[in-house]
């Protein structure tokens, strides 16, 4: 099953009717179309904002969503026409750089640096993050650390990392979760994590 | 995330077993967990992918604002729980390959059979008469005249005239 089948998966039951199956799309992708956003738009709060609408524009579009394209290239088109339709509505041109007609989410340019249109505390907040991360991989034995980046740097199969580290892929699946829990375990200080944040 | 916080979700950690399954779901190797929906699974499900995002990129390290999590929390439960018709596989095979799929039949043998006189206007028969011999051709082409229709034949060639009575019997005739 591909990543784009787990997404398939999740939208199937948002289009059901489960609404929490939604809550993950988000937190999976929250992210990316912030930045993204925060690419075209320079206020940090209209950022937020115009992701909000997104996010509920692209749930109340689910139903007809048919699986053409990937979710996310979907979610990325609707995020970059409601940041034109702000901008618009505002009369102002967009922030973004030359990526911004790219229709394809997955090819946006992933090596640009932080945004200097974030504020002071989430440039703080994001570097102690990147360090908490990049410190927790360090600490981590051998084998779980080669088994977490031959999957999310290379974005190997589980089979194929099985291959190339020569162990079942039972033990794959162990050991990237281990390494997962091991980082998480770090940086969970770090983030709000309370039950009660989502619906 | 406060101390109790951290206390009350590690009290509420489900076993390795089940978070392993979540994180293989996660990479798209395994099913769906059964505690998907649970807050727990998705305190997990987000600091996983963080994670993931971090190690791709540190562009992505950024922290989501509580803000924008408690705005978008309300807007959605403001929002009426959308349901999409129930596609069945077999519906949906219909309706993307065989409805197109009967069309384009139906349109290929409809135009062939309106087409049919512009590209052989002397009928079905034309081609084969090209390889028979001149002398035989009147032969081959010779009305049938049944002598029943013969009154009929003349009455008709006197009704229509001539044009009329090529398009019901063009080959001239030996008589």
């Amino acid at each position: 099953m591909t990543e784009r089948e787990a997404d398939a998966i999740l939208v199937e039951r948002v289009q059901r009717g489960d609404k929490q199956a939604f809550d993950l799309l988000v937190r999976k992708y929250q992210r990316k179309i912030l930045r993204l956003l925060s690419r075209l738009i320079r206020d940090p709060v209209e950022v937020e904002d115009v992701a909000q609408e997104a996010f509920i524009k692209a749930y109340r579009a689910l139903p007809g969503f048919r699986g053409e394209s990937a979710f996310y290239t979907w979610l990325y088109r609707i995020a970059v026409n409601t940041a034109k339709n702000h901008l618009a509505a505002s009369k102002r041109r967009p922030s973004g750089g030359p990526s911004y007609e790219n229709e394809d989410g997955e090819t946006f340019d992933e090596t640009a640096n932080l945004s200097d249109i974030q504020t002071p505390e989430a440039v703080m907040a994001s570097r102690e993050i990147a360090t908490t991360v990049n410190a927790a991989i360090e600490a981590l034995p051998d084998e779980l650390r080669t088994a977490i980046m031959l999957r999310e740097i290379e974005g190997l199969s589980y089979e194929e990392i099985a291959q190339s580290m020569g162990c079942p892929i039972g033990t794959v699946r162990s050991r990237i979760f281990r390494a997962r829990e091991a980082i998480a375990a770090r940086l969970r200080p770090l983030l709000d994590t309370a039950d009660d944040r989502r619906w | 995330m406060s101390a109790v916080q951290s206390r009350q979700f590690s009290q509420a950690i489900p076993t390795s077993e089940l978070t392993e399954q979540l994180s293989a779901f996660l990479d798209g190797e395994a099913d769906a967990p059964e505690w998907l929906d649970t807050p727990q699974a998705k305190e997990h499900w987000e600091t996983y992918h963080l994670i993931g995002d971090v190690l791709r990129t540190a562009d992505l390290a950024r922290p989501v604002s509580a803000r924008f999590a408690a705005g978008l929390e309300a807007a959605l439960r403001a929002e009426p729980t959308v349901l999409a018709p129930r596609s069945r596989p077999i519906a949906r095979f219909v309706r993307r390959y065989a409805v197109p799929g009967v069309s384009l039949m139906v349109l290929v043998v409809a135009v062939s059979w309106l087409a049919q006189p512009l590209i052989n206007p002397l009928g079905p028969s034309h081609g084969v008469q090209a390889s028979v011999p001149p002398q035989d051709v009147y032969a081959a082409n010779a009305p049938r005249r049944e002598p029943e229709f013969a009154d009929y034949y003349d009455v008709h060639r006197h009704v229509a005239g001539m044009s009329g009575a090529t398009q019901v019997d063009y080959a001239p005739t030996r008589d």
